[in-house]
C-alpha cells in the first residue's frame, strides 16, 4: 500500500520542519542570526494512465489521465537574509551592518569566513578579533595608548591618541557581497563560508554602491519573528498528526482486507 | 451470476486504494509550496453478462487538480514571489519550458535568477534574467517587472493556458505541457510572499474517513456474498 510510504514522507518532512523552526526559536537572541525556512516540493509522479494517450481508434485522447504522486521531499532549507533589528550596545567594538554585506574573518586554518555578527574584541596585540579570537580582515591594530576609537559609516577606523590633536586613521573595514548569499555554507559560531553556489566574494568598502554601511555601537539582532515561528510550529505539528492518521487509516484498510475469510 | 459480486467489489476496492494514495499524497504535501490538491474521478465500466443484463464495475478515470489558489505566506525573502490570479512562471527545463507557480527563486553563482533546482527563470523574451550581485536590491512589481537601483532589468514571463488541466505535474512543483502558452494579463506578482499548498486538511480528513468506511462496507459485501453462497451449498446439498 503506497499510502503508508507516502504518509511516511509527509511525517519526515514535518519532522524536519519542526527541527528548522526549533533552531530558529533557539537562536532568537543570537547576534546576526538569519532565520531559516524549509521549502518542500512534491515528489515524482507515477503515470497509471498517461495524459494524452489514445482513448479510441478515432484519435481521441485522455485529457487528464491518472497520475499518482509518491509524497513530498525537502527541496531546501534556506536562510532569509532580511535585515535584523539594531540594538544599541554603546560598545565601541560592536559594529552592525545596515544593508548588504558580510565582515571577512580569517579562521585559524587560514581560510576566510564571513559573518554579520559584528561583536568584536581586541586581541592581546591590539588586533580586532571576533568573539572566538579570529582576526577581522583586513587586519586592524588599535594602538595601546588610544583613548577613543571611532568607526564611521564607510568603515574607516580612526583613533585618538593622548597628546595628539588630529585623530589617526589605523585601518579600513571591508565588506564582502555575493551573488547568492543563500548559497553560503553555515559553519556555526555565526560564521559562513564561501561555496561554489554562493559565487566568489566581492570586496569593497562599506557604503559603495550595492554595499551596506556600518554602524558603531550597535549590534544586529536575529531576524526571527516569534509569532511567525510559533504559528508555523502549530501548523507543522497538526500536519504531522494528520499524516500519522493516514498511516492508521491505511493500516485499517489493510486489516479489513486481511480479515476477509 | 453471483460470481460477479466479488469482482465488482474488488474493482471498487482497487479504486478506493488508489484514492487513499491520492489523499495520502495531498496530506503529505500540506506544506508544499504551490502544491495543488488532487481528486480522483471515477467512471463506470459496463459489462454484458447476458441478454439485457449489465453489471457495472468502477474504474479510476482521471486525477483532477484543484485550481484554487493556495494562501500566500509571507517569507520576506527578496527573491520569493507569489502569483495571484491565473498564471505561471516559465523556467527553462532540460528539454523545453516548464511551468510553475512556486516562486521560491534564488540567484545562482553567475547572478541568474533560478529555481531551487537551478533551472533559469525566463523573461518575456525567453531569456534568463540576471539579478546581478545584489539580490537585496531587487524590486519586483505586480506586473512582473524586475528592477534594481539602476532601473528595470527585465520582465518575468507570466503565462496561462486555455485548459489548465492539460498541465502534467513532473515533480518539484513543475508542470509540462504541449499546449501553447498565452501571456497572463491578470496575473499579479507579490514579492516576499510564496503561495502555500491549497490542500484543505479538513476536507482531506473527512474524505479519508469516507474512503475507509466505503472500503469496509465493500469488504462486508464480499463477506455477505460468501455467506450466501455457503448457505446455498449447505441448503441445496442437504436436500439432495
Amino acid at each position: 500500500m503506497r499510502s503508508l510510504s507516502i504518509a511516511a514522507t509527509g511525517m519526515l518532512a514535518q519532522q524536519l520542519n519542526v527541527d528548522v523552526l526549533s533552531n530558529n526559536i533557539a537562536n532568537m537572541a543570537t547576534t546576526g542570526y538569519k532565520r531559516q525556512r524549509a521549502e518542500f516540493q512534491d515528489l515524482l509522479y507515477q503515470d497509471l494512465n498517461r495524459v494524452g494517450s489514445q482513448s479510441s481508434d478515432a484519435g481521441t485522447v485522455v485529457p487528464a489521465g491518472v497520475q499518482l504522486g509518491v509524497g513530498v521531499r525537502t527541496a531546501a532549507v534556506y536562510r532569509i537574509n532580511e535585515q535584523g533589528n539594531l540594538t544599541d550596545t554603546k560598545n565601541r567594538f560592536d559594529i552592525a551592518i545596515q544593508g548588504n554585506g558580510y565582515f571577512r574573518v580569517q579562521l585559524p586554518s587560514g581560510e576566510d569566513a564571513y559573518t554579520r555578527a559584528g561583536s568584536f574584541q581586541l586581541s592581546p596585540t591590539g588586533q580586532m578579533v571576533t568573539q572566538n579570537g579570529y582576526t577581522v580582515q583586513p587586519g586592524i591594530t588599535i594602538p595601546q595608548d588610544a583613548v577613543s576609537v571611532d568607526i564611521n559609516e564607510s568603515g574607516e577606523v580612526s583613533v585618538k591618541i593622548d597628546g595628539q590633536v588630529d585623530p589617526q586613521i589605523v585601518g579600513q573595514l571591508e565588506l564582502a557581497i555575493f551573488f547568492n548569499d543563500a548559497g553560503l555554507e553555515l559553519v556555526g559560531d555565526n560564521l559562513l563560508k564561501e561555496t561554489p553556489a554562493s559565487g566568489a566574494a566581492a570586496l569593497s568598502v562599506p557604503g559603495s554602491p550595492g554595499y551596506g554601511t556600518v554602524l558603531q555601537g550597535f549590534l544586529e539582532t536575529s531576524n526571527v519573528n516569534a509569532v511567525q515561528e510559533i504559528t508555523m510550529l502549530i501548523q507543522a505539528q497538526r500536519a504531522y498528526e494528520m499524516n500519522s492518521k493516514v498511516i492508521t487509516t491505511a493500516d485499517e484498510m489493510l486489516r479489513t482486507t486481511s480479515t476477509l475469510r | 451470476m453471483t460470481e460477479n459480486t466479488a469482482y465488482i467489489a474488488l474493482s471498487q476496492q482497487m479504486a478506493l486504494r488508489r484514492e487513499m494514495e491520492l489523499i495520502a499524497n495531498n496530506l503529505a504535501n500540506m506544506n508544499t509550496t504551490a502544491y495543488r490538491s488532487k481528486r480522483m474521478v471515477f467512471e463506470e465500466v459496463l459489462s454484458e453478462i447476458g441478454a439485457d443484463q449489465q453489471v457495472s464495475f468502477v474504474q479510476d478515470a482521471y486525477v483532477v487538480p484543484s485550481l484554487d489558489e493556495g494562501t500566500q505566506q509571507r517569507t520576506d525573502a527578496r527573491l520569493d514571489m507569489a502569483i495571484s490570479g491565473p498564471g505561471f512562471f516559465v523556467v527553462q527545463g532540460e528539454d523545453g519550458p516548464r511551468y510553475t507557480r512556486n516562486g521560491h527563486f534564488r540567484a545562482d553563482a553567475d547572478g541568474r535568477l533560478v529555481t531551487d533546482t537551478g533551472l533559469p527563470v525566463l523573461d518575456d523574451a525567453g531569456a534568463p534574467i540576471s539579478v546581478g550581485t545584489n539580490p537585496q536590491d531587487i524590486l519586483i512589481r505586480a506586473d512582473g517587472t524586475v528592477s534594481d537601483r539602476n532601473g528595470p532589468i527585465g520582465r518575468l514571463s507570466l503565462v496561462e493556458f486555455d485548459n489548465e488541466y492539460s498541465l502534467t505535474p513532473v515533480g518539484n512543483s513543475l508542470f509540462r505541457t504541449d499546449d501553447v502558452a498565452q501571456p497572463a494579463d491578470d496575473a499579479r506578482v507579490t514579492q516576499g510572499f510564496i503561495e502555500g499548498s491549497n490542500v484543505k486538511p479538513v476536507l482531506e480528513m473527512t474524505h479519508m474517513t469516507e474512503v475507509l468506511r466505503a472500503y469496509q462496507t465493500t469488504a462486508q459485501l464480499i463477506e455477505s456474498d460468501k455467506e450466501i453462497r455457503l448457505r446455498a451449498i449447505r441448503t441445496l446439498g442437504a436436500s439432495a
